[in-house]
């Protein structure tokens, strides 16, 4: 009982100090929360013709941006629809480009990700032209 | 010339003060944001891109959790330790028993003694001990400080008396007393321990940089130093950890100020 | 003082000597015996790995003929009589600026008292890159406003380096000083400003006349807790430029810190460290005399 009212004497006292970290905690749960559902590590996104036509069967290369190895890159082809996925990946930041006979080859785009796992979709479509 | 002349100028000149005081602490916040190195010549006043990705960076790089889950032991350690031994030291020197002068002046003498002047046979020490290169090692040396036990000691002595003797013949054992009286009206004694202690340990540098050995077992401040001889010319990311490691002092010390301000008075001498 | 009733005595005197078992024996462990242990480990000369060989007192003799040791214990005292006095300066003035009633004067404190509590490796690393010859903040603000014409090398000159690092130390311990000096500001009764006021005396003959003489042992204070500091500011000459160009901010500690665990000196390490702490020693007992005794003001005996 004496150990009750002790408690709730403290924390009268500081409750603006013990609402701060309760806030900072709730941040940091959600935080966590969003990552666990989204680190699934998949990173997709469509290569298209310069006209816009999605291109079928062309292969995109991923290749991890690290600061001494150097990795193999990763390699992935576009379905009917142009549309490419990339699983498990584990990296923070990536370069990512595709490329096809007789269609050309994409920009090389560099992508920074926020955490590890992060699910991830292109914003621009890779677009191939020819005589790079 | 008139009160308002004179709280103008001061103003004015306070500003400037302050001014030049935060523009350090600003640089190394807006570096963070932007990432400004070696070839953006001239600096930009504002963050021009600011973005987080160099959090992320020094995040991943390096064990950053791991430094911040050792320097977060090994304070705790330190803290819990300092108020447990220091209050229990204050309370005993409000009594007089056989000896006193001499344990008074052991105490006081130690005060005299910094801790460079200490780091080779503690090192010496903590290597027999077999602690080197764990946290119980790391924190060892600053378990108890000379000038936190006086803290509690002269917090105890504004005690009245008749606190003390109305318990005793209530019956109650010396020792209860202490939890059950002393420490529950010690608050600012309790404070002024905690922040000192706890930005002692949190800081400590030369320290952790003779015991450790293995890079798993660094604290932050330790992790900061040795970042620049893995990684070069990353003024982005290496603001970043610096932000990363200030920022848990800044915001304890704000969210704190007059207790921090005050017990960092009482601490005028490092113990 | 509070009393053992006659009885329980035995057991009450238990429950003292368990209560400062504790710390005494952390004292006991990490400074006394480290004081009395350097003092026999100077007199030998140790590898660290390998025997131990007395060698008497050839460690101090090296010491004294070693000019690195020489520069060392100049730069500290150039550290100390530089650097302190210059912060002190600065902080009677702030002091007294936001000892005015005006608003806000809680904010400046804060503001200014804000670097003391920053870890100092983090704000060596920041003041590194601001003293940086090619992007640093310093030299685009000197270059900018015309006053030079090429960028200074502050951390690699000879001259110059020493100076930039007081200068960081003197920026995160200034607001540690004001603190000091308001509180003892705040000692000064308001009517000798009043008296002094009706006598027609000006601002600054107040200030000259009335409160510098009564901050005499606040300032004091400051020296004090300004030698112990400048000893011990190795996270920031570590890591700012580890005691170079050559040893031009090579400090006492440092050097220990060196010939200890980098070249493996033990014996001579630890002559230094005698030398270091009773010149600390010297120096605290001295300027205690000076400011007239008991500058903490507590009672410790009774």
């Amino acid at each position: 009982m004496r150990l009750f009212r002790r408690i709730s004497e403290f924390g009268r006292a500081s409750l603006g100090r013990i609402l701060f970290i309760a806030a900072v905690a709730l941040v940091l749960l959600i935080w966590n929360i969003h990552v666990r559902l989204n680190d699934d590590g998949i990173i997709r996104g469509v290569v298209v013709s310069p006209e816009g036509n999605p291109v079928r069967e062309a292969t995109v290369q991923l290749r991890e941006q690290t600061l001494n190895l150097v990795k193999e890159p990763l390699a992935e082809t576009t379905d009917e629809q142009g549309n490419f996925v990339f699983r498990d990946i584990e990296m923070i930041e990536f370069v990512i480009s595709a490329k096809k006979e007789g269609y050309g080859t994409s920009e090389r785009h560099r992508y920074h990700l926020i955490f590890m796992g992060q699910n991830f979709e292109l914003p621009k479509p890779l677009v191939l032209e020819t005589g790079s | 010339m008139s009160r308002r002349r004179t709280h103008f100028l001061a103003h004015i000149m306070l500003i400037i003060v302050c001014f030049l005081i935060i523009i350090p602490i600003y640089w190394a916040i807006k570096t963070s944001l932007t990432g400004e190195n070696l070839f953006n010549y001239p600096p930009s006043l504002i963050p021009q891109n600011p973005n987080i990705y160099y959090f992320v960076d020094v995040y991943y790089w390096i064990p950053f959790m791991r430094f911040f889950m050792n320097s977060v032991i090994v304070s705790a350690i330190v803290v819990i330790s300092n108020i447990v031994f220091n209050a229990m030291a204050g309370f005993a020197l409000g009594y007089n028993f056989p000896g006193k002068r001499y344990i008074v002046l052991t105490y006081l003498s130690c005060m005299m003694i910094p801790f460079q002047t200490t780091i080779i046979p503690a090192f010496l020490l903590t290597k027999y001990f077999g602690l080197l290169n764990t946290h119980i090692g790391l924190a060892l040396p600053l378990v108890s400080t000379i000038i936190n036990i006086f803290v509690f000691k002269t917090n105890f002595d504004a005690v009245p008396l008749s606190l003390f003797d109305a318990a005793q013949i209530d019956g109650m054992a010396d020792w209860k007393m202490l939890f059950r009286i002393y420490l529950p009206l010690a608050r600012p004694a309790i404070a002024t321990n905690i922040i000192l202690t706890f930005v002692w340990s949190w800081n400590n540098f030369i320290w952790p940089l003779i015991i450790t050995q293995d890079t798993i077992m660094r604290t932050l401040p330790l992790g900061l130093a040795r970042f620049l001889s893995y990684f070069e010319d990353t003024s982005g990311q290496m603001y970043a950890f610096v932000i990363m490691v200030i920022t848990p002092i800044i915001v304890v010390f704000l969210m704190n100020q007059k207790s921090f301000i005050s017990g960092m008075l009482s601490g005028a001498v490092k113990g | 003082m509070r009393r053992v009733i006659g009885q329980r005595r035995t057991r009450i005197l238990l429950m003292i000597y368990l209560f400062l078992f504790p710390s005494l024996a952390i004292f006991l462990l990490y400074r006394i015996t480290p004081i009395i242990w350097n003092f026999f480990l100077s007199f030998y000369e140790w590898q660290y790995i390998g025997p131990n060989t007395w060698v008497g007192l050839r460690n101090y003799i090296d010491m004294i003929r070693s000019d690195v040791f020489w520069q060392s214990f100049k730069n500290t005292i150039i550290y100390f009589f530089g650097g302190t006095p210059v912060a002190i300066a600065l902080a009677v003035l702030i002091a007294v600026l936001v000892n005015n009633p005006i608003r806000g004067r809680n904010a400046y404190r804060v503001m200014v008292f804000l670097p003391y509590p920053i870890t100092p490796v983090a704000i060596a690393i920041i003041w590194q890159w601001l003293y940086n010859e090619k992007v640093g903040l310093i030299n685009y603000v000197l270059r900018s406003l015309g006053l030079v014409e090429n960028p200074i090398r502050f951390l690699q000159s000879f001259k110059l380096a020493l100076p930039s690092v007081i200068l960081t130390s003197v920026w995160q311990v200034l607001g540690y000083f004001v603190i000091i000096v308001l509180t003892g500001l705040q000692t000064i009764p308001d009517d000798l400003y009043e008296a002094a006021e009706l006598d027609g005396a000006s601002r600054q003959t107040q200030f000259f006349r009335i409160t510098l003489p009564l901050i005499r042992s606040t300032i004091f204070l400051c020296f004090i807790v300004g030698v112990i500091n400048s000893f011990t500011v190795f996270d920031i000459i570590y890591v700012m430029t580890d005691g170079g160009p050559g040893h031009a901010t090579e400090i006492l500690v440092t050097n220990i810190y060196k010939n200890a665990f980098t070249f493996n000196r033990m014996g001579y390490a630890a002559a230094m460290t005698v030398f270091m702490f009773l010149f600390l020693l010297i120096v605290t007992w001295y300027s205690n005399r000076i400011s007239g005794g008991e500058a903490g003001g507590v009672n410790y005996y009774e």
